[in-house]
Formats: C-alpha cells, structure tokens, sequence
C-alpha cells in the first residue's frame, strides 16, 4: 500500500500504490507515464509532529528543488488551497499532489535527519473514480487563462515598481514572460539579514553574495534609479567596488551604503565624479578626500563615520553646486583644525557629533549658507560649529560638555546663537542652557527678533530655568514657550523656600507670551511655582496646557488637586485657558 | 458651479459601439486624449477603439468621484478601496484602459493593487493567484535557480 521510495524504483507498477515518499536528491525517478496514472492525491500531512493536519489541502505543486523547508512552509501558510493540473508536468522532476479525506499517514520524525533535507515528501495516493471526476472539474476550471502574464512588458514594470526588491526578484521564476522583467528595476535594495551562528555559514554567505551580484550584473540596459546596499555583516572591498561601478555605470541617481562599523572601506574614485548622483547616503567608515569630489546634480549629501582626509583645502562642498541637503554624523575631523562649508544653496544641515571627550580635538567649522532654512546641531563642542544664515526657520541645538572651562565654552555657544539669531523656531537643550552658564553679561547673547516659538528638550534644573528666563530675556516676540521634558525629578529637593521665587521676568511675557506648554511629573510641586511666575506677568497668555502622564492609581485624584492649584494661581491675563492632560503635548 | 451653467460635455465611444456622454472637467484626466476635445473638438464623438464599455463605464465613474471636489479624502480612499475589488480579469482590463488613457491615479491605484498582492508571496503561491504556468525548460530553471538562491537565503533569514 504505502512505499517509501529512496531508491529509483520507477520499474513498479504503482497503479495500486496508495502513497509514495519521493526523494529529490535522485533526480532519475520516473512515475508512469501520463497516460497510466492521471491524479496523485495527498492523504495527510504529518511532518515533524509540529505541522497540523491540513485536511483542506487541495493540490501542491512541487519543485524538485523543493526543500522540507518549503514543503513544510506550503503546508503551514495555508497554500495548498488550489488545485494544480498536472498538464505541464514533465514526469521528471515535478510531483503533482492532491488530497484525500480518508485516513491519516504519519510520517516519522526520524525520517528527517539532515541527509533528507531535500526531501520532497509527497505522499500520493491514487485517486478513486469518483474523485477522480471531481478533480477533472477542477481541473477544468482550473485551465483558466493567465491574465496577468498577457499584460504589456511596462505595465508589469510598472506593477514591480510598488514591490520590495526581494518580492520583484522572487517573480522571475513566474515564467518566461516574467524572467527577464525584473532585470529593468529601478530601484533596487540589496542587503543581508544572514545570521552568522546558522550551520554553514561562510559557503551560504558566499553564494548569497554571488547570487547578488549576480542581480546587479544582469540589470539590462536601462537606468538605475536607486541603489541601496545595506549590510549587517562585512563585504569583501572589492566586491563593494564592483557594485557600485554597475551603478555608476547605470547612471545611478541615488545611491546608499550601508556597511557595518570596524572596517575602513574606501570609495572607487569614479564615484567621487559621479554626475548622474543626485542623492549620497554613506553610513560606512571610509576615507573621503574632499578635494576629488564633482557632482555638479547631487542634491543631497549624508555622511556618517566618514574619515576626512585632510587635502589641500578646508573649504569642503564649496564643488557641489546643488547641495541643498547635508547631513555630517560622527565623522571623523582627524588633523583638521579650521574647516569651511560654504554652500550657497544648502536649505537644511544635520550635523551630529558625539566624540569621545578624551581626544577632543580643537575644530572649527564654519558653515556659510545664506540660504539655511533648517539647522539640527547637536554637539559636545569638539567641533566649534559657527553658522551663519540669514533664513533660518527651523533650528535645534543640542550641545553639551562637561569638561571645559566655563566661559570657553559660553563664548562659543554665544557664537554660536549669533550665527542663528534670524531663527524664527528654536529648539534647545537643557545642556545647551547650561552652557550658557558661564556668561557673565547677558547683553552678549543675542537679541532674538524673529523668534516666535521656544522649545526646550530634556528636563530642566532649577539653575537652566534661570538661564532660560534669562534667555527670555532676548526674545522679545516670543510666544509659545514648550518645556517638553519638565523639570527634572528630584528638582523638590534643591528648592528651598527662595528658590520658589523667580526674580527675572522676561520682556515677552509682558507683550507676546500667548502659550506655554509643559510637562509636569506627577507629585512636583516645582511646575505650579514656575507656572505662577509665567501667568503673574504674562498679560496676554491665551493657554497653559500640562502633560500630566498618568503613572499611579490616585491619579486621578492627584490630577484634580493640581488642577485646582493651577487654577488658583493669581494671573493678570483675563481670558487664559488652562488645560491638564494626560496625553503627550 | 451654478446649475445654470451649461456644462461642457465630450462623447466618449468605447470599442463594442456604447457612447458615453461625460462632463468636460471629468474627461480632462484622459491625459492621452485630452487634447482631442480640447483642440474645439467639443461635440465630436472620441473613439476608445481599445476600451470595452463594461470598462468605460468603470473608468468614468472613477473619473467623476475624483473630479468631483465635495468628496473628503476619506470617502475616497473608501471608494478606491472598494473600486479594486473586482475579478482580475476586470482588473487588468482597467490597468490598460488606465494605461492607454494615461490616468496616472488609477494606475498606480490598480497596479499598487497588483503588487500588494503580489508581495510577501512565494512564486508558487503567485503563480497559483494568477494561473501562470512556468514553461521553464531544464536549462532556464538552472539559471533562475540562482535567483532562487537569493530568496531561499533570504528565507533562511527569515527563519
């Protein structure tokens, strides 16, 4: 009845075989002929003990190259829904599968050792008359047309170009008309997500590899829009050289790397020239030699753990004519002490850079860009950052050091302020407050005309909201004040009964404070005493609203009492709206 | 626009012969036949010798509600999500009505449709949505077992 077949043993006559186990591995087994045998039907399918029964199975169709893997997967995602006519099987390699709600086969798990790994389990069955009519209807049905594949070349192009690279690679083995379609993508996203402690490592990643490459080679004649490299574990150097040339050779627009730390790669210099670049994104450690660079069309310019090597010049970017997005995340200054970015069209700049304090390096970087519209900064001042733009409407500053002499680092945080005096947003650190510690006249920072909105980020001492208040004291139009983060937890404890006043009261309280935002933890009294100073002088705020997370079981209780504190506070604005949520700002 | 106003209209002919009469703000997003009625053709019938009516007539209703302003993008989504639920074959027949009248919302709506189901599938599982058979012989699935390669590692990956 049942047969297990290791071994090529076509010469049986299987009319009265009820199921078969069939090896892939020999390639050679051959079931009679179309004519003898027109259905195979799958009983059950018990693999592993983990899989369940699947008694809706209706038709797998199987590939030699088929796995235990897949099989398994087929039988666990609910595929075998369909019904597949054997017409296009060729009696070789392909085993056509159909179920039968009969009895159970279990199949024993010591029968998956590594050495069945390519098994096809199939267990076949031959179908009994009257399901064999059943299953010609299906059949039948099942003739129908391929729709899909009759569609124009572009149009299935076009229906790519919505797919993750792996799903458009994956539809080359459709069929013929989709083989070749693929090799047009545009946009293509290569990586690996290989885990390194999986049995065999090395051979897999090595033809995976190949097999990438492979892709990249086979890309047809036309453009490439956009490439991306992304890899968790090292690439051979070349290799990485050999995909970018395919790309530049497709006259790649966009193009991102991403490799992982420790290796020093460097950049094929043809890059460097690239003039179809339009978008960069390098998040790798490699050696950049600003001097080289042409890319008369590239717009937009990341650079993560980038090593600059110090050529001829310190003026950098001054060759990409349309740079209007840059981005300069930890990269490496070594030996360079005065560097100068001056880009005219540069809208928006990120410039992060977390050293590590112990090799602090004396840099400046001057950034000229009339037109910045966008500024992020964040910084623990190894680099002296200076900017100087006109436009800006949008700037964060977040720098911070904790090593230095006081008024170095407030003469260089005033510098810095007066480069983005013209910002119109400003968002600011708490660090960055204190760095204002050491300023000793507060008629040197700046006036701030056209500030309307003050965000302050991460939680407030009692000392910064000296300082900010201070602050205050130069943004004459401000009117929304947002302290995100609150004060900070233990602020209780260092407020004694002085420290509840507030001396300075800010000239924009007076004229254009409408709203002020701000987190409160639960039990601070603190924010109720800051809360007063701002509504006992603010003529014309509109709204206070206090994030009050909800974080214990009284809340609700304690919410009201602070509720009431605040709407006890004496305040000289009449129509002020005061609002407690327990949802973020 | 006051009711009074008389409204443009253009005469759209599909392929078996049914004449459509569809308002001028609703045939501009004919990209390709745009300037047909735009050239004072006006009145004349245009023939869509290429588009059955079942697919005409599909094809202007998704015109009008999206030429129409009143509707809130939330309606529409709501539409467009229900406009895609039809037989593949119907489908596709959009996709190239689209295509030929050069609708770039309804293309991309009908091939994002195309593709989502297409994604997160096994070839086995596509070629069974979509009835392709593979005609592969011996020698091309060598080759396209390379590409195999690529996403069975991808799915040791995943595993």
């Amino acid at each position: 009845m049942g047969w297990h077949c290791n071994q090529p043993t076509y010469k049986r006559n299987l009319n009265n075989l009820h199921f078969l186990f069939v090896n892939s591995k020999r390639n050679n087994i051959i079931i009679p002929s179309k004519g003898t045998i027109k259905f195979w039907v799958l009983k059950t399918f018990h693999i592993m003990g983990k899989q369940k029964r699947s008694d809706y199975v209706q038709g797998v169709h199987c590939m030699r190259h088929m796995g235990y893997r897949g099989v398994s997967q087929f039988m666990r995602k609910g595929y075998c829904r369909g019904f597949f006519s054997f017409g296009k099987w060729n009696g070789e390699g392909y085993v056509c599968l159909v179920p039968v709600l009969q009895s159970s086969l279990t199949i024993s798990s010591s029968f998956f050792k590594a050495e069945h790994q390519n098994l096809i389990m199939a267990t076949l069955v031959l179908v009994k008359s009257d399901e064999q009519r059943r299953f010609s209807k299906l059949k039948e049905e099942d003739r129908k047309e391929d729709l899909i594949s009759e569609l124009p070349n572009a149009i299935l192009q076009h229906i790519l170009s919505f797919l993750p690279t792996r799903d458009i690679i994956r539809t080359s083995i459709l069929c013929k008309t989709w083989k070749n379609l693929w090799t047009a993508i545009s946009n293509i996203d290569l990586g690996d997500s290989i885990d390194i402690t999986k049995r065999d490592y090395l051979n897999r990643r090595a033809s995976f590899l190949d097999s990438l490459e492979r892709i990249l080679l086979r890309h047809d004649e036309s453009d490439i829009e956009r490439l991306r490299l992304s890899f968790k574990m090292p690439v051979n150097p070349t290799r990485l050289h050999s995909w970018i040339l395919v790309a530049i050779k497709h006259n790649i627009r966009k193009l991102d790397v991403v490799l992982p730390l420790g290796c020093i790669y460097s950049l094929p210099r043809d890059l460097l020239t690239c003039e179809s670049l339009t978008e960069l994104r390098l998040y790798m450690t490699c050696i950049f030699n600003p001097s080289l660079i042409h890319w008369p069309n590239l717009k937009e310019l990341h650079l993560s753990q980038v090593a600059f090597f110090n050529g001829s010049s310190t003026q950098i970017f001054s060759s990409i004519p349309l740079l209007q997005n840059l981005a300069l995340v930890n990269c490496e200054w070594e030996n360079i002490r005065h560097l100068s970015i001056s880009v005219p069209n540069l809208r928006c700049l990120l410039f992060k850079q977390c050293s590590d304090p112990e090799d602090l390096l004396e840099c400046e970087i001057l950034v000229r860009a009339s037109n910045l519209v966008y500024l992020n900064c964040m910084s623990n001042f190894s680099v002296n950052l200076l900017v100087s733009a006109c436009l800006l409407a949008n700037a964060s500053v977040d720098v911070y050091n904790y090593d230095e002499v006081e008024e170095e680092v407030s003469d260089r945080s005033i510098r810095m302020l007066n480069g983005i005096k013209s910002v119109r947003s400003l968002t600011i650190s708490d660090d960055s407050l204190a760095s204002l510690s050491g300023v000793r006249d507060f008629s040197d920072v700046p006036v701030f005309q056209n500030l309307i909105r003050l965000k302050i980020v991460r939680d407030m001492s009692r000392h910064t909201i000296d300082i900010l208040l201070d602050l205050m004291q130069r943004t004459p139009n401000l009117r929304i004040l947002e302290i995100a983060e609150g004060l900070i937890q233990d602020i209780e404890f260092i407020l004694n009964e002085d420290d509840r006043n507030f001396e300075i009261i800010p000239c924009c309280l007076r004229s254009h404070l409408k709203v002020i935002s701000m987190k409160a933890i639960y039990g601070q009294e603190a924010p109720v005493h800051l809360l007063r100073h701002f509504l006992k002088h603010s003529a014309d705020i509109q709204k206070v609203v206090v994030y009050y997370p909800n974080n214990a079981s009284d809340y609700m209780e304690k919410r009201e009492e602070f509720e009431n504190q605040l709407h006890m506070l004496p305040r000289i604005s009449e129509n002020c709206v005061i609002e407690v949520s327990d949802r973020p700002l | 626009m006051s009711s009074t106003e008389a409204k443009k209209m253009v005469v759209l002919k599909s392929f078996d012969g049914v004449t459509f009469e569809v308002e001028e703000s609703v045939a501009v997003q004919f990209e390709s036949i745009r300037h047909m009625f735009e050239d004072n053709l006006a009145g004349s019938v245009i023939p869509l010798s290429n588009i059955k009516s079942e697919i005409l007539s599909k094809v202007i209703d998704y015109c009008k509600r999206h030429a129409d302003d009143t509707t809130d993008e939330e309606d529409l989504k709501a539409f467009d999500a229900d406009f895609v639920k039809v037989e593949h074959g119907t489908l596709f027949d959009i996709i190239r009505a689209a295509n030929y009248l050069n609708i770039k919302s309804l293309l991309d709506l009908t091939c994002q449709t195309v593709a989502d189901m297409i994604k997160g599938k096994t070839p086995a599982e596509i070629r069974e949505l979509f009835n392709i058979s593979d005609e592969f012989t011996p020698e091309e699935e060598e080759e396209a077992s390379i590409i195999t390669r690529f996403i069975y590692m991808d799915r040791y990956a995943d595993c």
